[in-house]
């Protein structure tokens, strides 16, 4: 495995491109999905380390996808066991950041909303 | 009090009532004893005109009396036969003092072919006696002047055919009567035969007074009977007619006394004026209990409706002056306690606003920050892979990306400014339900939950207004709406009414409704109920039907109905027909 792989959602066509190739840029391997419906899909990945998710989205929410998540991280249906939990990280462009605190704490990055830069780096 | 009839319509009214329970039947009481008080009063004063009367023909009668008396000491001081010759006075001189004495002043002698021989200083007789009578008033010209005379007339000798005229007189005039009226109080005139009427005493003589009297007057006069009548010489005397008759039995003058009607009592007998004298007091105390009872009772009425008017205005400082311990000091004190609760209450909602609305600035400035912020993050982040990519298209694509976020800041900007700030209205003569046809059309794209009912009533009609402005107006409502019956879907009811001049169009949805005490404050801006509403939705669509010339009201749920939703109704006025 070359580099570490993130799952970017966002219902926003832009913000999505600009995360991916930011990402990329970097060298991540960036998986990405317009809604959470798609992202579900993707987390089956045995690769996944993080998922950076919008939280205010049509049809399926950010919180509800986090929460699915680590469902499936718990109970996952590939033989070969997890190297880890992927490291989600909710976050709302629109509301108010601290909002994804009603995640748990611990796998939750708490990101400033303040574009992507945080991430990039 | 003039303004206390024209300002005070309830002080008018109680006056008018008092008027009325007072005025009938003090009209109908003083209509009755006036008459009463008047036909008493007449009988009074007829009484008492008739002893009057009596008591000045008795005088006048005197006269008479004492030219008997004095014929009779005559007759016996010349045994019968007085000195009757031409240029000679029968009086022998010892009698002169007693003539004097009785007021025999007119002596005259006639001889039996009825001439004239003697007079006392020249009198002559103007108007004659009649035939057979033995007392007389007649007219007398003595030096040039008219008087009168109450004469007696002897024979002598007294049983014979041809005999001698003796004519013994009192000569009196004006002040005479004027004596009589004195003594008796009473207007006093006296009518001697003259013409075969009877005329006036010391009136003019060209144009002598005639006796005017009807002919029922006449007669009773005639049967020697005395004629009282309340109008007499022509309206102005309770008057006394009463006949002097001499020894034969016929009437020598007319004694008149009255009772002038204007001076003294004779109000008193008028029953118009009576009714108008009791009628006018008794209005006077009605009017005076009227403006009593105004005071006890309707100037705390009236400084109560001045301080509800006052409340009405807004100024929760009024207060009433309780004045009494009665029914009206306590709702005086219940009043002034409303006032200051609403004061208090006022006060408070006014923090509460204030704090409101800078929590709802608070949070349009968040939301407006995070609106622009993502895009503004796409930007940054775009221009930083700029700086690094060198691929072409990877390039292209990155600066399309920046233009169409800078796009996007900008109409979000635009369309912030167009909430306060729209363009003018172009108003069309246009079908009303248009515009909320178009906005529903625009809005229900995809919920097919949502059902909508029509029930419109205006027909072909047409009204003013700028229907792109109105169909923004109706979106902003719609959406209102649409959140109100959430996701699951409901009922969307729309439709027209006419209202006298006025059109309305109302929107009912069938969700939770608006809770009473948000009602007053949902036009305000920023005010919301919804963590993510920006409060300005509704400010909008109220200044957009200002806009418009219509007004935006939230119809209050009728009680009792079972639809709890949100019912907005847009009163416009319609177009003019051409």
């Amino acid at each position: 495995m070359s580099g570490r792989t993130v799952l970017v959602v966002d219902d926003e066509r832009n913000m999505l491109l600009v995360m991916q190739m930011a990402l990329e840029e970097v060298g991540y391997r960036v998986l990405a999905a317009e809604r959470a419906e798609d992202a579900i899909n993707l987390l089956r990945d045995p690769d996944l380390d993080v998922v950076v998710s919008d939280l205010k989205m049509p049809g399926m929410s950010g919180i509800e996808l986090v929460t699915r998540s680590r469902r499936i991280g718990g109970l996952s249906p590939t033989s070969r066991p997890r190297r880890k939990e992927p490291m989600t990280a909710a976050c709302s462009w629109r509301f108010s950041c601290s909002r994804s605190r009603s995640l748990t704490a611990r796998s939750t990055a708490n990101c400033r909303a303040s574009g992507s830069k945080g991430l990039v780096r | 009090m003039p303004d206390a009839l024209t300002s005070n319509r309830l002080e008018r009214k109680v006056l008018l009532v008092i008027v009325v329970i007072v005025l009938v039947p003090m009209l109908v009481t003083g209509t009755l004893s006036a008459a009463w008080i008047a036909g008493r009063f007449e009988d009074f004063i007829e009484l008492w005109v008739r002893e009057a009367a009596q008591l000045e023909r008795e005088t006048l009668a005197d006269l008479h009396k004492n030219a008997r008396l004095f014929a009779d000491v005559l007759d016996q001081v010349t045994r019968g036969k007085p000195e009757l010759r031409p240029g000679h006075s029968p009086v022998p001189p010892e009698l002169e003092p007693l003539a004097r004495e009785l007021g025999i002043s007119l002596v005259q002698v006639y001889n039996p072919a009825d001439e004239l021989i003697y007079s006392t200083d020249n009198a002559r007789l103007l108007t004659a006696w009649a035939q057979g009578q033995d007392t007389a008033v007649v007219r007398v010209e003595q030096g040039g002047k008219s008087r009168l005379a109450a004469i007696t007339i002897l024979r002598f000798p007294p049983q014979a055919q041809q005999h001698y005229r003796l004519v013994l007189g009192s000569l009196f005039d004006k002040s005479l009567l004027e004596r009589l009226g004195r003594v008796s109080g009473l207007k006093t005139r006296l009518f001697y035969p003259r013409d075969g009427d009877f005329a006036k005493a010391f009136a003019d003589e060209d144009r002598p007074l005639k006796l005017r009297l009807p002919p029922s007057g006449y007669a009773e006069l005639e049967a020697r009977r005395d004629y009282f009548s309340a109008e007499a010489e022509g309206g102005r005397y309770f008057g006394l007619y009463s006949p002097v008759v001499d020894a034969s039995g016929r009437v020598e003058a007319v004694l008149f006394s009255g009772l002038d009607r204007r001076s003294g009592a004779g109000w008193i007998t008028d029953q118009g004026v009576l009714t108008l004298s009791i009628v006018l007091l008794g209005s006077l105390l009605a009017g005076v209990a009227g403006l009593l009872l105004g005071r006890i009772v309707i100037r705390p009425v009236e400084s109560l409706h001045q301080a509800v008017q006052r409340v009405a205005a807004q100024d929760f400082r009024a207060t009433i002056p309780v004045r009494s311990s009665d029914e009206l000091g306590e709702l005086a004190r219940a009043f002034n306690a409303m006032a200051t609760s609403l004061r208090q209450a006022r006060d408070e909602q006014r923090r509460e606003f204030q704090r409101d609305k800078l929590t709802a600035l608070g949070e349009l400035s968040l939301a407006m920050a995070h609106e622009i912020r993502n895009p503004i993050g796409v930007i940054t982040t775009g221009l930083r892979l700029l700086e690094t990519n060198q691929d072409p298209a990877r390039v292209a694509q990155l600066r399309g990306m920046i233009r169409e976020e800078s796009q996007r800041i900008d109409h979000l900007l635009k369309d912030f400014q167009q909430l306060a700030r729209h363009r003018a209205p172009e108003l069309v003569a246009m079908d009303p339900s248009e515009p909320l046809e178009q906005a529903l059309q625009m809005l229900l794209a995809g919920r097919e939950g949502v059902r909508v009912q029509r029930h419109y009533r205006h027909g072909e009609q047409r009204v003013s207004g700028d229907p792109q402005l109105l169909r923004q107006l109706w979106m902003n409502l719609i959406r209102n709406a649409l959140e109100a019956v959430g996701s699951e879907g409901g009922t969307l009811e729309v439709g027209s009414i006419q209202d006298g001049d006025c059109l309305v169009l109302y929107l009912q949805d069938s969700g939770p409704g608006i809770a009473l005490e948000q009602m007053p404050r949902l036009f305000e801006p920023f005010f919301t109920t919804k963590p993510q509403g920006s409060g300005l939705g509704l400010t909008i669509a109220s200044t957009l039907a200002e806009a418009n010339g219509a007004s935006l009201e939230l119809v209050p749920p009728e009680p009792g109905r079972a639809a709890r939703g949100a019912r907005f109704a847009l009163r416009m006025a319609c177009a003019q027909e051409e």
